[in-house]
């Protein structure tokens, strides 16, 4: 069995001889070389080029001080009878098409010691391709020479043997990507020591409080739509925590969302932000057909690339979406009758103007029904720990009790 | 039964109505559709309601649109079902779903006439000997009528003595072409095929057997996106059978299942013409503000649906505007060219991963 090899070098490799690379290799947590390693790739990420900002974003993600904290918090996770360790051989199958996110759960799991084998998906993006030349250029530098022998990034077609050889022989499986992805690597017997970490379907929104909106001053409205921008497009509203739906919670809700989303189609002009022409379609389309079902009140095209849509209520919400900039507006009086519309596939709400209290109030409420993070506006994208309801830094490591 | 508003423009020779008349009858034809639906077809109304708010028709532009493509996922009538006479499909390409247009027999009577208004114009009130590039077997289920089958049929009016020149494998039944051209030797002949069909698996085979089509007329349709991937246009099509067979006379037609019997004919100058009862609107792709002479999305109105709200469809080709009453050819109407579909990108996103990660390597 044959897999293309992406990084550390390029070309075809055969698959038993890389397991057994990456099956030898092993680091403490936070090994130093690791450590200086991540610092090095933070900087090759940071150098560039702009157009990218979630390239950027994760290489100040990775930046040594950040690092250094994630060294602090695993550490509190150890005590003198529980000692953390890495898991081993981790499998990570990564999104498509949402290019950097999968990057921070495998430099984690790198960083806590384990060795990773990435299957990066066969279509190529700008984005991957700078991210495998960055990684490539470091690793084949003599001081990383260690880390390059636990590390493999690489490709192949839809070849059934070569996923079920890897799956059973790697100790852990990250599963990036749709509900279909995550059910069709089930199929695959992991060991019987290993286990999965997956990562399907998700849906995010916002929550604004109207009344600390409407208050607000230009400025910081303006700063606000900032936030959602990058919130909602860097990743054209696909990423999993990208907010698809604005909830405003209070009186006055249509003003504060008519001011909210002229406020947003400002910054849109303003970055020359661009919708192609496809989406521009595929999001008219959607919009007809959600009208047509009578499941939306008010149409508002602010543009080519905005267009909100009022649902008449949350009750049976679809959550079916096409993305590139397309929001569902809901007025609600009050935060908590959000309760019996959250389900499992709700992952992040980014809330502003909303009480630390409420907010407490909301999660206690849901009680797992769904919702595994509440973020600031403008942070929906950013990646920690808390993932989906993990702590990867506890999934990504085993612990050992020693009396 | 249900009159359409537009009987006077059906009526109306198809290429002789000047702007101010054509457009004045054709609004307000279109206005009174546009009431008809929305009283008859709920969801229509529900769209209309909520997508062009306000919604008063002064001029063919404030005709509200749907997408056309809403009829793949919504079903749209607005006639009883008990008075549905037919319903169309398109074909589409594998695994897509198809359109359904729900016809009544006065729809289905007023598209059919319209069409041999139009093609009348061009090939005359004589029925030629036809050859259909195509094979019989697209009949074969008559349950599940696709726009092939009655596109076939439909266009089988204007001509008779029909040969259909490809067996069941698409391979071009040469002795009985030879046959029916000797029959006809030197005598106006008519054939008729879709586009990708007469260029796949007609023009070589017909050269290579010597095939002489010098007094034959062409009337092809059905999109240009499979040629495009063989980067064979309009042009080059009409060359490259004048050179193998002789053919001269190529007139291609755009024309959808959604909006049968409105088709834009090719004229001499190699544009598309919209007949009375009909227009065109070529939209800016950003603003969907009305654009003339650059390219825009078409939008394509026509005032024969009553049994379904298809008279104004928002499409996803590209085309432009050119002129109206003006062209060199003589016809009046607008005129207009089409480029092909707008490009279809795939949107970045968390889901839907390496789609089948299992399945054939």
């Amino acid at each position: 069995m044959i897999v293309e090899q992406v990084v550390p070098t390029r070309g075809p490799l055969e698959l038993e001889p890389l397991l057994e690379r990456l099956s030898t290799q092993r680091f403490t947590p936070f090994d130093p070389l690791l450590v200086e390693f991540v610092d090095a790739l933070s900087k090759a990420l940071m150098a560039g080029p702009r157009e990218y900002p979630e390239i950027i974003a994760l290489g100040y993600w990775a930046r040594r001080a950040s690092i250094a904290t994630y060294q602090r918090d695993l550490e509190a996770l150890a005590s003198e009878r529980v000692r953390l360790v890495p898991r081993g051989l981790a499998f990570h199958v990564p999104p498509a098409n949402v290019d950097t996110i999968f990057m921070y759960s495998w430099l984690l799991s790198l960083l806590v010691g384990n060795a990773n084998l990435i299957r990066l998906s066969s279509r190529e993006s700008p984005q991957v391709e700078l991210v495998c030349e960055k990684l490539g250029q470091l690793l084949n530098e003599a001081r990383f020479a260690a880390v390059a022998a636990s590390v493999a990034i690489v490709r192949y077609g839809h070849d059934d043997a070569i996923t079920a050889r890897i799956s059973g022989r790697c100790d852990l499986r990250v599963v990036w990507g749709g509900d279909g992805t995550v059910a069709a690597l089930r199929a695959f017997p992991l060991h019987p020591t290993a286990r999965e970490l997956s990562f399907g379907d998700k849906f995010s929104f916002s929550a604004i409080g109207t009344a600390a909106y409407l208050e607000a001053t230009p400025e910081l409205q303006r700063t606000l739509a900032e936030r959602f921008f990058n919130d909602a497009m860097w990743f054209d509203q696909a990423g999993c925590s990208s907010p698809r739906l604005v909830v405003f919670v209070g009186a006055e809700g249509p003003r504060a969302s008519r001011r909210f989303f002229e406020a947003f189609e400002q910054v849109i002009e303003a970055k020359q932000h661009r919708v192609d022409d496809g989406h521009a379609m595929a999001k008219l389309v959607f919009s007809f057909q959600a009208a047509l079902d009578g499941r939306i009140k008010e149409q508002h095209r602010l543009s080519s690339e905005l267009s909100t849509l009022v649902v008449t209520t949350l009750e049976d919400f679809s959550r079916d979406h096409p993305g590139a900039g397309l929001f569902f507006v809901a007025h609600l009086e009050r935060l908590d009758e959000l309760v019996p519309f959250v389900t499992k596939r709700d992952q992040t709400l980014g809330h502003f103007g909303l009480a630390r209290e409420e907010l407490g109030a909301l999660v206690r409420a849901l009680a797992g029904r769904g919702v595994d993070r509440l973020v600031p506006v403008g942070q929906a994208l950013t990646f920690n720990r808390y993932w989906d309801g993990y702590d990867l830094l506890q999934e990504l490591t085993r612990k050992v009790y020693l009396e | 039964m249900t009159h359409s508003p537009a009987a006077e423009l059906l009526a109306a020779p198809p290429f002789g109505v000047e702007r101010t008349t054509k457009q004045a009858a054709l609004t307000a034809a279109l206005r009174a559709l546009t009431s008809l639906h929305r009283a008859a077809c709920e969801p229509y109304a529900r769209a209309v309601h909520v997508m062009h708010p306000g919604g008063e028709i002064g001029a063919l532009a404030d005709v509200p649109y749907l997408p056309v493509s809403v009829f793949k996922t919504h079903t749209l009538r607005s006639v009883a079902e008990a008075d549905v006479f037919k319903v169309l499909t398109s074909s589409g390409t594998t695994g897509q779903v198809p359109s359904r247009i729900y016809l009544d027999r006065e729809t289905a009577t007023r598209q059919t006439k319209a069409l041999s208004t139009i093609m009348q114009a061009v090939l005359g009130p004589q029925r030629l000997p036809m050859i259909m590039v195509d094979t019989k077997s697209v009949f074969a289920n008559r349950q599940s009528f696709s726009a092939r089958g009655a596109g076939l049929l439909g266009m089988a009016n204007f001509g008779r003595d029909h040969f259909y020149a490809l067996d069941d494998q698409m391979q071009l039944d040469e002795p009985g072409l030879r046959a029916f051209l000797d029959k006809y030797n030197g005598k106006p002949i008519l054939i008729f095929g879709f586009t990708f069909m007469v260029w796949l698996y007609f023009r070589e085979a017909a050269a290579r057997m010597g095939a002489d089509l010098s007094q034959a007329t062409l009337v092809h349709s059905g999109g240009w996106k499979k040629l495009i991937e063989q980067a064979v246009d309009n042009p080059r099509f009409k060359a490259t059978l004048r050179a193998g067979t002789g053919l001269q006379r190529v007139f291609n037609f755009y024309g959808m299942v959604e909006q049968v019997g409105s088709v834009f004919l090719e004229c001499e100058q190699g544009v598309l013409h919209t007949p009375a009862f009909a227009d065109v609107i070529a939209r800016d792709v950003r603003t969907l503000e009305p654009v003339v002479g650059r390219e825009g999305v078409l939008q394509v109105l026509s005032a024969l649906p009553t049994s379904y709200p298809g008279h104004s469809l928002l499409t996803e080709d590209l085309g432009t505007v050119l002129g109206e009453d003006d062209c060199a050819c003589g016809r009046k109407g607008t005129y207009f060219s089409v480029r092909g579909r707008i490009a279809r990108s795939e949107i970045r996103g968390c889901s839907d991963t390496h789609a089948p990660v299992r399945g054939a390597a």
